[in-house]
């Protein structure tokens, strides 16, 4: 009799698996714990690498403030469930040695690797990942953007202690990122504390590094750890190589830069045309004691432009917007004020084209006539008696919503061009604070906005009709169209890269056509300063990494910083470095 | 007596008064601590190369409701007057919206060893070289030494303190290539301070400071010099010296033992500053040596919205300021017994 209950309940079981879609696993048979392709073999472990921090954080606790410096010392110090191959973007273990997608895509299982363990020797456990998630989801927690893209999920089920099931209400490529993307924290740590208190102390970690030494305003430490649990792994041989990374905090850019030369700092990006071209000049630079380089890889290109708030006249109209965009000589700004250093934007996803499939956009070069033209169309004419246009007896004034003091001589030359037909433009100059509050209150004409850019685009909250009248929301111009919003549907349920990257390119043609932005200028390379004392890869930066990825490929050598030390002493030139890195051309397979 | 315990009472009403408005105020001044949180998420910039924001961050309209409760904004404003000034102590146990592990206390008494080296050492530098400066141009009212002096007293007035501070960095601190490099270039202690000895650590923030505090101190030396040296020459010039000199009293006495005290009253007014040493500091030369004194701390928490460490710097600086308004009275009543604030 018991026999027979067993058999029917296995017999349905059968059935039941036999019926049911097919859950997909990961990683697939093929893959292979191989070497990173990045890292260098001659790499070392040990050594010292100063860099320059901005302002002194209010916490490293990145749930709760996501800042750059958070987000590299936070994920420095605890592991993600997956993290991404460094040439393909594809994911890979990490805390999860292995995990499923449902056929229908809503659910997630994720087996944790037995081996992961925290600093004091604890296994990790789904319970910590349950922990994390309720910790984001908790109301009284402050980890406002985490629960925005955890809300889809229902809350996890722990099925044993090494393996976890989450459920998503809503099919989109973004939950595998989402959920592979969390950094574990330990349940047994601080499951007693006041979340929105975990700030600086990190006793227990899982990741290669934990909390140094911290000196408040001055400096940050983070201390590579001996026993970090994947250092056997074959992916994660010869990264990590520093001993300690020092974060130094100084308010000032051009105050780091002065400690930068006087060797307080080992590593400088520069993000300003005028440090780069006349501010690396002398011995230090002449002599390759510190190393100028132009580093040309995949990082996804950020954009940048003046928004024009379309919500309200005279921006509403096409034709102005358009006009705006004629007006505007960003060459000759690039000529005159910026030696000639970036190229001008012709799209908002840039990196999505290259030299094969180059972007096709309509590209708004200086031309008074043709603004002329368009703003006639819209109704504008001169007013011969006064030399201001006007539109049914009202002038065409604008205010230019500023927060940066330093951008004053851009906005300045636009509005002497505008001058020149008829259009006045008035920089109102506030503070970020206040500069948010009128963004949030849609209370601006127009205003300079740069946005970052991921390697997954999701051009949801940027381009969708439901962003654009939400407060605090990226769609800061008010864009609206029927196509995009059909397309953006489309794209969250496609799991290929390069099928959403070409419906990406779809929306940043109608885009481009709407003019929401005055496109202006980029720079395709990252320029950067170091001195030269570290061992770096060929490619000197990872393929979609900016500056930041040298804490984990480069490495101190010891050879070299003898050299540079003996140079130094005796006035001489040390062996040139390229002046130019191509990925492309240093990364062979 | 009875004169400066009612000036003291009146510090009570005089203090909530200026806590109300200013409170009030910054109820007013758009964007805070919850905006700066907001922005801080989203990273915004701007700027010829802008790295940008995240443009995958965005907010909800819940999370800024949330954010409204935490920093107390969902509250009436006097109820939050009220914490503010009794539960919190004039906002010292509260805790920094910017800094949320620590006090406004917490903040200002890190801050303070800065403040202290700034203030004293400003202080007594300005009183003890001033004051004999100020003597001796009186005494040589019209010579080359008198001429010599003003020109330069006038040149450290003239030169704003952070084109000064430019200058001493580009001359003394190797930032231009072949000129001195004999001091540090920011900071208030170097990074290895912790393991230096005391000899070593004093000689560390000296070092540090001593730049600073010259741009920090320059600019007052023309002042007080000029005003302790008219003030001498009235005195000097006045019936009573003379009567002195005409009853047989030498010239030297006349000075020294009449005129000089009296010169020294408008000095006195100064007096009363002794207790702003502690909050001394400068915004501009913090800025630009990267101090972490008070003076940043004031700038950061007005910028960054942090009400909580404003209000409280707001507060003691009040206090202080009224308290150094009696000690100056009462170092008139010191100098001139004649003077009485009684009717």
């Amino acid at each position: 009799m018991r026999f027979k209950k067993l058999l029917s309940i296995f017999i349905i079981l059968i059935v039941t698996v036999a019926h049911s879609p097919a859950d997909e696993f990961f990683p697939k048979d093929n893959w292979k714990d191989l070497p990173n392709p990045l890292a260098s073999p001659q790499a070392k472990v040990g050594g010292e690498m100063a860099t320059f921090a901005g302002q002194y954080p209010n916490s490293l606790n990145y749930y709760l403030a996501s800042n750059i410096l958070t987000s590299e010392v936070f994920s420095a110090m605890y592991d993600s469930l997956l993290t991404l191959h460094p040439l393909t973007a594809e994911y890979e273990p990490m805390i999860a040695k292995q995990w499923s997608i449902s056929d229908d895509k809503t659910t997630f299982t994720f087996w944790i690797d037995e081996r992961a363990r925290w600093s004091d020797g604890e296994p990790i456990t789904a319970y910590d990942v349950e922990w994390t998630f309720q910790a984001i989801m908790d109301p009284k927690n402050l980890t406002g953007v985490f629960k925005m893209s955890m809300e889809k999920f229902l809350p996890p089920e722990v099925v044993d202690e090494h393996t976890i099931r989450f459920t998503t209400k809503e099919v989109h490529w973004r939950n595998l990122l989402a959920l592979g993307g969390l950094n574990i924290l330990p349940k047994h740590i601080f499951e007693k504390k006041d979340f929105n208190k975990i700030n600086f102390q990190f006793p227990v970690v899982s990741g290669l590094y934990k909390l140094g030494e911290i000196n408040e305003g001055l400096f940050i430490k983070i201390v590579r750890r001996d026993n970090w649990w994947a250092k056997s792994e074959q992916r994660f041989q010869n990264t990590g190589n520093f001993q300690t990374i020092v974060f130094r905090f100084f308010a000032e850019r051009e105050n780091a830069f002065e400690a930068f030369k006087k060797g307080l700092i080992d590593i400088y990006p520069v993000y300003t045309s005028r440090l780069w071209v006349n501010e690396t000049k002398g011995e230090k630079f002449e002599k390759e004691w510190i190393v100028k380089q132009k580093i040309y890889n995949y990082e996804p290109a950020p954009f940048q432009g003046f928004a024009m708030n379309m919500r309200r006249p005279p921006f509403d109209d096409i034709k102005v917007r358009k006009a705006m965009a004629y007006l505007l000589d960003k060459e000759q700004m690039n000529r005159t004020l910026m030696y000639n250093q970036y190229t001008m934007h012709c799209s908002y996803f840039e990196d999505l084209y290259s030299k094969e499939a180059p972007c096709k956009n309509k590209v708004f070069n200086f031309d008074k006539e043709k603004a002329m033209a368009l703003l006639k169309e819209a109704g504008w004419q001169v007013n011969p008696q006064t030399g201001f246009l006007e539109k049914n007896g009202k002038r065409f004034s604008f205010k230019f919503l500023n927060r940066d003091s330093s951008t004053g001589k851009f906005i300045n030359i636009y509005a002497e061009d505008l001058k020149d037909i008829g259009i006045e433009l008035k920089i109102d100059q506030k503070d970020f604070a206040t500069w948010m509050k009128d963004m949030d209150e849609f209370n601006f004409d127009m205003t300079w906005a740069a946005w970052g850019s991921v390697i997954f685009k999701d051009p949801e909250s940027m381009w969708a009709s439901t962003e654009a009248d939400r407060k605090s929301g990226n769609n800061i111009t008010g864009f609206k169209d029927k196509v995009v919003d059909v397309f953006i549907e489309k794209q969250k349920t496609i799991f290929d890269v390069e099928k959403r990257h070409e419906i990406c390119r779809q929306i940043d043609a109608i885009v481009t056509s709407q003019c929401p932005y005055i496109l202006i200028w980029r720079i395709n390379y990252i320029r950067l300063l170091y001195w030269n004392k570290f061992g770096t890869p060929s490619t000197v930066l990872s393929k979609y990494g900016n500056e930041n990825s040298a804490y984990w490929y480069w490495w101190y050598d010891e050879d070299s910083a003898e050299d540079l030390t003996d140079a130094i002493q005796k006035g001489r030139y040390l062996p040139g470095c390229k002046a130019s890195i191509f990925f492309d051309e240093e990364f062979k397979e | 007596m009875e004169y400066f315990i009612r000036r003291l009472l009146l510090i009570i009403p005089t203090f909530i008064g200026i806590t109300i408005i200013c409170f009030g105020l910054i109820q007013f001044v758009p964007g805070g601590p919850v905006e700066e949180k907001i922005m801080q998420m989203r990273a915004a910039t701007s700027g010829e190369g802008g790295k940008g924001a995240s443009a995958t961050t965005t907010i909800t309209a819940e999370y800024r409701k949330q954010l409204e409760a935490h920093f107390g904004f969902d509250k009436p404003f006097y109820k939050r007057y009220f914490k503010w000034l009794i539960t919190d102590r004039i906002g010292l146990k509260m805790e920094s919206y910017k800094f949320p592990n620590k006090t406004a206390l917490q903040l200002i008494r890190e801050r303070l060893p800065v403040s202290l080296i700034f203030g004293i050492t400003g202080f007594l530098l300005s009183y003890l070289i001033c004051i004999p400066l100020g003597i001796a141009k009186a005494l040589r009212h019209g010579s080359k030494f008198d001429i010599t002096s003003s020109v330069i007293v006038f040149i450290g007035y003239a030169i704003p303190a952070f084109a000064f501070g430019m200058i001493l960095k580009m001359l003394l601190c190797g930032t231009v290539e072949g000129l001195w490099d004999i001091f540090p270039v920011t900071g208030f202690q170097s990074y290895n301070f912790a393991l230096l000895s005391f000899s070593e650590k004093t000689k560390d923030i000296f070092m540090h400071m001593f730049l600073p505090v010259l741009c920090y101190v320059i600019g007052n030396f023309a002042v007080l010099t000029l005003l302790m040296k008219n003030s001498l020459l009235e005195q000097i010039g006045k019936d009573y010296i003379r009567t002195v000199i005409a009853k047989g009293g030498s010239s030297k006495r006349a000075i020294w033992g009449h005129a000089l005290r009296n010169s020294l009253i408008p000095i006195a007014t100064g007096f009363g500053g002794i207790l702003m040493v502690m909050f001394a500091g400068s915004v501009i030369i913090e800025q630009i040596f990267e101090i972490p004194g008070m003076g940043r701390l004031s700038l950061e928490a007005i910028i960054g919205r942090d009400y909580a460490v404003f209000m409280a710097i707001l507060s003691l600086t009040s206090i202080l300021t009224l308290l150094g308004n009696i000690l100056s009275d009462f170092c008139y009543v010191l100098i001139d017994p004649r003077i009485t604030f009684n009717k």
